[in-house]
């Protein structure tokens, strides 16, 4: 049965956050790791959902403090990549040259640079089961990107009563992306084209859409 | 409407000698494809494109021709993005090119000039028209900024 619900994750480290972070894709990626699946993970996503739409609103943060973080990572030809996605040589008995297989310098590096944030913690509203949610929410003691370096680590997750069904909030402000057809809050704010339900990193997903203001 | 339906409609229709079923794949093919230039020799897009619903601008002097599609558009990206910032009228696609290959995660429409999306190959910046840029704003916040100041005068 669906519920109102506040959820709060109380934080330990600083988080990275990239766009929205809605409580539907988190759960959709703890889902994932189980299901292994992307149409069953989204079809078991335990939120109430009208036509792709689903009722979580997006991170709500108070931001204490912000900074940086750019990590090299080194790619290692011969140890993270299948070598039949290799480019190979005409008589396809080596790999392409370019990529060097001995030496650090040849493997190539790539910098990443991310934008961390400091919280005490982060809520979502959302509309929701319960106790599927608590069931997947065990599974995550780190949530955002870089999570294996130590960022985004949860002390907590708390359950709090909310007003709001997760899209709209008492004044009218979208807490999520919604689509423009589908939005009857307060149109005064700007229509941004972003994704609007899972996957969100799929551009076919993108549409004109109300949306608060993004984290980071 | 989806934005890539959007793009495939005003944009990839007019440089596609065919379209397919997938409009992320029409757009990716539009964007990073060897055109037909008018010299006769072929060559990727660069300089800069614009797509609006009735007309879609590009700088390079590529030889596809229809009658929203205006080529060899002697404009500078900030004289073009300027005038259409100026008299902002819907959904446009603001796309400048480099030498890289267009990542076609970083395309975005803009349908409010306080949220600005200018989409690059390898990234895309985004800032409000009607703010004044502040030290970490992007190079195109701040000659449009300067454009607009210079021209109030």
């Amino acid at each position: 049965m669906f519920e109102q619900v506040k959820i709060e994750a109380t934080l330990r480290t600083p988080i990275i956050i990239q766009g929205y972070m809605t409580f539907d894709a988190l759960l959709g990626a703890l889902l994932f790791e189980r299901l292994q699946d992307v149409d069953k993970t989204h079809s078991s996503i335990p939120i109430q959902c009208d036509d792709g739409l689903f009722y979580a609103s997006a991170a709500q943060v108070e931001v204490i403090d912000r900074g940086g973080l750019a990590i090299a990572a080194n790619l290692r030809a011969q140890h993270d990549l299948n070598p039949n996605h290799v480019k190979k040589s005409r008589d396809g008995s080596k790999l392409h040259k370019s990529l060097g297989l001995k030496r650090r310098r040849q493997f190539g590096a790539v910098l990443n640079k991310y934008r961390t944030i400091t919280v005490n913690s982060i809520s979502w509203d959302v509309t929701g089961d319960i106790n599927q949610i608590e069931d997947l929410l065990n599974d995550a003691f780190f949530i955002g990107k870089k999570r294996t370096a130590g960022y985004g680590e949860v002390i907590s997750w708390d359950f709090k009563n909310s007003e709001t069904d997760g899209l709209i909030d008492a004044q009218g402000q979208a807490l999520r992306p919604i689509p423009v057809e589908r939005f009857n809050g307060d149109k005064s704010l700007p229509i941004i084209d972003t994704a609007w339900k899972p996957a969100y990193w799929n551009p076919e997903n993108r549409s004109a859409c109300y949306a608060p203001e993004p984290v980071s | 409407m989806n934005t890539f339906v959007f793009l495939r409609e005003h944009f990839a229709r007019y440089v596609l000698p065919d379209l397919s079923n997938d409009a992320v794949a029409d757009c990716k093919r539009a964007l990073t494809m060897n055109h037909l230039l008018v010299t006769g020799k072929s060559g990727r897009l660069s300089g800069w494109v614009m797509v609006k619903k009735d007309k879609t601008y590009i700088q390079a002097k590529i030889a596809a021709k229809h009658a929203n599609l205006i080529t060899a558009d002697p404009r500078t990206r900030y004289e073009a993005w300027y005038e259409e910032l100026e008299n902002f009228s819907g959904p446009t696609c603001f796309i400048e090119f480099t030498k890289s290959t267009f990542n076609i995660g970083n395309i975005f429409l803009t349908h409010d000039a306080r949220v600005v999306k200018i989409c690059g190959p390898a990234s895309s910046q985004t800032f409000n028209y009607t703010d004044e840029p502040n030290e970490a704003s992007g190079v195109a916040h701040k000659v449009l900024a300067k454009m607009r100041r210079k021209n109030a005068v």
